[in-house]
């Protein structure tokens, strides 16, 4: 059971702790299991209480809020509807705070020292867990009626709308990321990385709610047009719509995080992927489903949100900052592909994901030139262009299909399919792509430190850095010196001052806790050089001093930047686990493709000409 | 930001999973519990409607919701 206890329990025997005390690696403690259980319990009470005692009767607090939702902002659709939406969107914006703070904190502090060192779980946490409760809200309280056409059979009594379902699975397949991950840092060791597998869930999971949201508003939407009464305002219903997408084009972006704060563990072609990815989706999806200004709007409710976090987990909280990408220029794209594609969703997805491919990397990558800790260079140039196109066409034509399914015009099933199974190749193709590493063998770099100062607790000091052979970098996409983990962040372009000759332009940190390295990426190449490691006892590490002077291979980074990671783990094992997450994630995109195509078939737009009293409005939205 | 700080003594080190467990246990209580009522459900069958007259949710039998009557609000 104690795979990591070993260690673990030998450091914990040791004298009393003193403050530079080693941090564990990887146990469990048996203390705060008491605390736990009893915050378990008294949730899951309430949980249950709460659920039990609305489907009987008993208790009326629910039926309460949902009627007192129904009014405000939420008018027009039934309380199943409009009470879940503000709980999912605080717990979103809670989540997506703690997540950069978190992401920040690893990146200064290095792992988790224990749970409760680590504050910025908690809103995670409660933000995940509140995700989970709006859906539930949703499931839990049609009482006596059907909650739209395409509800969900509970019992006989008791149905659900789709939606609902499908935002608590959402909620739960991100909680289910919490488990998973202490199991995989058993057995692989902490991976310091946001591109884990059990972290992508964690993120996935609270990027894709906004999906079921948007099935949720639109199966509200329909049902309170249906049984009359109140009627939503259509800048009410424009505003939430152009919320929810933006809020889709943030989830989505989170998986950029490292390149937002300059530490990616990748290669940076996977940066203009993701970013035409994700404004592929979510911003033709704006334009097709909220109408014009969609796409800029939605990129403006980003920026507010985005850039609020950034500013809060940055200035505020005193932790790092994270760079936020344009998307300006790709909204504008959509807007002006849609003067002549708005009617035809298809085409506009492809041919505003080209364009968000072409003409938007171009504007992401001047933008990456003043925004960006690691700006773009022309190395990646040829091949970011080829993957950014992929993911925005990929992207654009996801987009255009979740706006047709929520306005109940998807194509024929084969083709929606198709279209949707091919995105999710060519996507997969391109990470692939983009995870085909080179370690140069051979190569290596020499040291030379100049201007040291301070002493062993507060060593700084320039560097000068001559590979060979000279010719080992040639136009890179970067050579940077970058420390992280020593309470900060030291990244920065190395200057270039000759044949494969390089300088600092800032003191690097060589001291305490820091963890600092030359890192070297060009082409598929993608490599480090340690230059100074602290001990690490608890996973049984020893300190790598920086002398003056020093020459070291070129070598893989993983190990530098994962040090915790276990070098011994059968290969078979990685590939089931991935294999368990994989599944996992694909049951929760293919879930949501369902729950797409089952409103648009139960929901359908209302034919032109036919006048059916229960008329959607959404249809007199989209011009 | 020791986490040792007035910890008490003896304690081994903890673990963030022990942060999340009041949140991901009831999220798996309460998913179980769901899908239990719905598994119950199935497996009655398609006994003949025996609610009491009052209820309004009274659906019409044992349908799994294929939407071609209108909304289940009379």
């Amino acid at each position: 059971m104690a795979v990591a206890g070993g260690a673990l329990g030998d450091a914990s025997r040791l004298a009393p702790r003193a403050p530079e005390e080693a941090k564990p690696a990887g146990g469990a403690a048996l203390d705060q299991i008491l605390i736990a259980s009893g915050g378990a319990a008294a949730l899951t009470a309430a949980l249950l209480l709460l659920g039990w005692g609305h489907r009987t009767g008993r208790i009326t607090l629910l039926t309460r809020l949902a009627a007192l939702s129904e009014r405000g902002p939420g008018r027009g659709m039934p309380g199943w509807a409009a009470l879940p939406s503000p709980v999912a969107l605080v717990s979103l914006l809670v989540a997506l705070l703690g997540m950069y703070w978190d992401i920040s904190l690893h990146i200064s502090h290095g792992r988790d020292e224990g749970p409760l060192a680590n504050l910025a779980h908690y809103p995670i946490l409660i933000g995940l867990f509140g995700i989970f409760t709006a859906g539930v809200l949703a499931v839990v309280l049609p009482r006596g009626e059907r909650p739209g056409r395409a509800c969900v059979r509970i019992t006989r009594d008791w149905h659900a709308p789709a939606g609902g379902v499908l935002l608590a699975g959402a909620g739960f397949y991100a909680l289910l990321g919490f488990p998973l991950d202490d199991v995989w840092h058993r057995i692989f060791g902490q991976d310091v990385t946001l591109w884990g597998p059990t972290h992508l869930m964690l993120i996935g999971g609270a990027g894709l709610s906004l999906v079921a949201m948007m099935i949720l508003e639109r199966e509200g939407r329909a049902a309170g047009a249906e049984r009359g009464g109140a009627v939503s305002a259509p800048r009410a219903r424009y505003v939430r719509r152009v919320m929810l997408c933006g809020g889709l084009l943030i989830g989505l972006s989170v998986f950029q995080a490292e390149y937002d704060f300059g530490v990616p563990q990748f290669r940076l072609v996977h940066q203009p992927l993701l970013i035409a990815l994700a404004a592929g989706c979510a911003l033709v999806a704006a334009r097709l489903w909220c109408g014009r200004g969609g796409a800029v709007l939605a990129v403006v409710f980003y920026m507010l949100v985005r850039g609020g976090v950034s500013v809060l987990v940055g200035p505020v909280i005193g932790e790092l900052w994270a760079s936020v990408p344009l998307y300006f220029a790709e909204a504008v794209l959509v807007e002006v592909a849609a003067l002549a594609l708005a009617r035809r969703p298809l085409a506009l997805g492809a041919v505003a994901g080209a364009l968000i491919g072409t003409a938007g990397f171009a504007a992401e990558y001047a933008w990456t030139q003043v925004a960006f800790r690691l700006p773009w260079t022309p190395d990646i140039a040829a091949e970011g262009v080829l993957m950014a196109v992929a993911g925005g066409v990929a992207g654009g034509l996801c987009g255009a299909l979740l706006a047709e399914g929520l306005q109940g015009r998807l194509p024929r099933a084969a083709i929606a399919r198709t279209l949707f199974g091919g995105a999710v190749l060519a996507v997969s193709a391109a990470v692939a792509n983009g995870l085909v590493i080179t370690v140069p063998d051979g190569p290596s770099a020499t040291v030379t430190l100049t201007g040291v100062r301070g002493d062993a607790a507060s060593r700084t000091a320039h560097a000068r850095v001559a590979f060979s052979p000279a010719g080992t970098v040639d136009g890179p996409a970067w050579v940077a010196m970058t420390g992280w983990q020593g309470e900060g962040l030291h990244v920065e372009s190395l200057i270039h001052e000759g044949d494969g000759v390089y300088r600092t332009r800032e003191p690097i940190p060589l001291h305490g806790q820091w963890k600092t390295l030359i890192r070297v990426h060009d082409g598929r190449a993608l490599a480090g050089v340690p230059v100074y490691l602290p001990a690490d006892p608890a996973i049984g590490a020893k300190e790598l001093p920086a002398p003056e002077r020093f020459t070291r291979a070129v070598q893989s980074e993983r190990s530098i930047l994962q040090r915790e990671l276990k070098s011994d783990v059968p290969g078979w094992l990685w590939l089931l686990c991935s294999s368990v997450v994989l599944l996992c994630t694909l049951a929760l995109v293919v879930s949501l493709g369902w729950g797409t195509a089952r409103i648009a078939r139960r929901i359908p737009a209302p034919v032109p000409g036919a006048a059916p009293a229960d008329a959607d409005e959404t249809v007199k939205a989209a011009p | 930001m020791t986490p040792w700080a007035g910890a008490d003594a003896g304690a081994l080190a903890t673990h963030p999973l022990i942060t999340a467990v009041p949140f991901f246990v009831p999220t798996f209580i309460v998913a179980a519990v769901i899908a239990v009522v719905v598994w119950r459900d199935r497996h009655r069958g398609d006994d003949p409607a025996d609610e009491p007259g009052g209820t309004p949710a009274a659906g019409a039998g044992a349908d799994t919701g294929t939407g071609g009557g209108g909304p289940g609000g009379h």
